[in-house]
């Protein structure tokens, strides 16, 4: 397999895990599509260090979530060029109307977190264990599960005040 | 909504999601190189130009040095030469420093720090850039016309009633936007920092 084609392939099939994180990190569809192909940009960067990672699943959860930090800084810009079609970002819009409006409280409030706690429920809603967790984000078990039962109180609340 | 009950309508999301149809491979190279071609364009050139404005300026200051004869200039001109140099230099440092961030070894807490820190190192020296820089545009001209030999033109009060306040008003918008930027810039920082 060449060096292109083992990208395609890892882009392939990790697309929908790019798709969720660049979901909970942008806060429309221009600005996903933008986040996106950033996401699939850097990982095309960094695709070399991709084939010496322990675990490239962790890496690949680092190089999506490090993009949307950088790059929610920046200026909102338009997608340029050849841009991905909204129908592969129309996921949500094949579930039932009661889980689209659950999901898209949910995603509401997850935004409203910081960076750092965004990534944890992330990761916790991937359904990572709080070690695993702490080794992409980088803080300490411990830490992980302070900051999992405060980002629990707040995604409650939250979804019982809509 | 509970947690259980949030991880399930996840899990369903994510079921949904891996049964799309697969990105097709031409397409997906095509964005990655457009995107490519995109970043080459986008962020060297108006760096690199600015750079080079400056290293030219500074270079025409070094030849032309011998013809500046008021020692006051002779120093305001070393002064510049340095700053024309030192201010893209310290700028490129930065912006490489921002850019050049580890995204695929540093962990998110990592990430956040160092980004954070990156982007308030580089609004610090454009700010800083931007005080020289007016103050260079005040001392060039003195120079300018001493080298051209024309600093009795410059030495007529009406050339400084026009050419003062018209400096010192540019100084005041730019600097006031480089300045409101400057500070959402760090409050943006500090917030990056906060999170960890």
């Amino acid at each position: 397999m060449t060096k292109e084609e083992e990208f395609v392939h890892l882009i392939q099939t990790n697309q929908g895990l790019i798709y969720k994180i660049t979901t909970i990190y942008s806060s429309d569809r221009e600005e996903q599509k933008d986040l996106y192909q950033e996401v699939v940009y850097q990982t095309w960067k960094s695709f070399d260090y991709f084939k010496k990672a322990a675990k490239p699943s962790t890496w690949l959860y680092r190089v999506g979530m490090n993009t949307a930090i950088t790059h929610l800084n920046k200026k909102h810009k338009r997608p340029i060029g050849v841009s991905i079609s909204d129908s592969k970002l129309d996921f949500a819009e094949e579930m039932s109307s009661d889980e689209e409006e659950k999901l898209e409280q949910l995603y509401a409030e997850i935004r409203k977190l910081n960076l750092l706690d965004r990534g944890i429920i992330f990761l916790f809603l991937e359904g990572k264990a709080y070690e695993e967790i702490a080794e992409i984000t980088g803080i300490s078990v411990s830490n992980v599960g302070t900051r999992m039962s405060r980002i629990r109180e707040k995604l409650k609340k939250g979804v019982q005040t809509n | 909504m509970e947690l259980d009950e949030m991880k399930s309508l996840w899990q369903n999301l994510s079921v949904k999601v891996e049964n799309q149809d697969r990105i097709q491979k031409d397409i997906l190279l095509e964005m990655t190189k457009t995107k490519f071609r995109r970043k080459m364009n986008g962020i060297r050139i108006p760096e690199l130009f600015g750079s080079l404005f400056c290293f030219g300026y500074a270079g025409y200051l070094i030849f032309q040095f011998d013809k500046i004869d008021l020692r006051l200039l002779q120093v305001l001109g070393i002064l510049d030469i340095v700053f024309l140099v030192l201010i893209p230099v310290a700028s490129l440092i930065t912006v490489y420093r921002l850019r050049s961030l580890q995204i695929n070894h540093l962990s998110t807490a990592e990430m956040l720090e160092a980004f954070g820190r990156a982007k308030r190192n580089f609004w610090r020296v454009q700010q800083v850039g931007v005080w020289l820089a007016g103050m260079m545009v005040l001392t060039l001209v003195p120079i300018l016309g001493d080298i051209q030999d024309r600093l009795d033109e410059l030495m007529e009060v009406e050339f400084w009633m026009i050419f003062l306040p018209f400096v010192l008003a540019f100084m005041f918008f730019f600097s006031r936007y480089v300045l409101r930027r400057y500070r959402k810039v760090m409050d943006q920082s500090e917030d990056l920092l906060k999170d960890i």
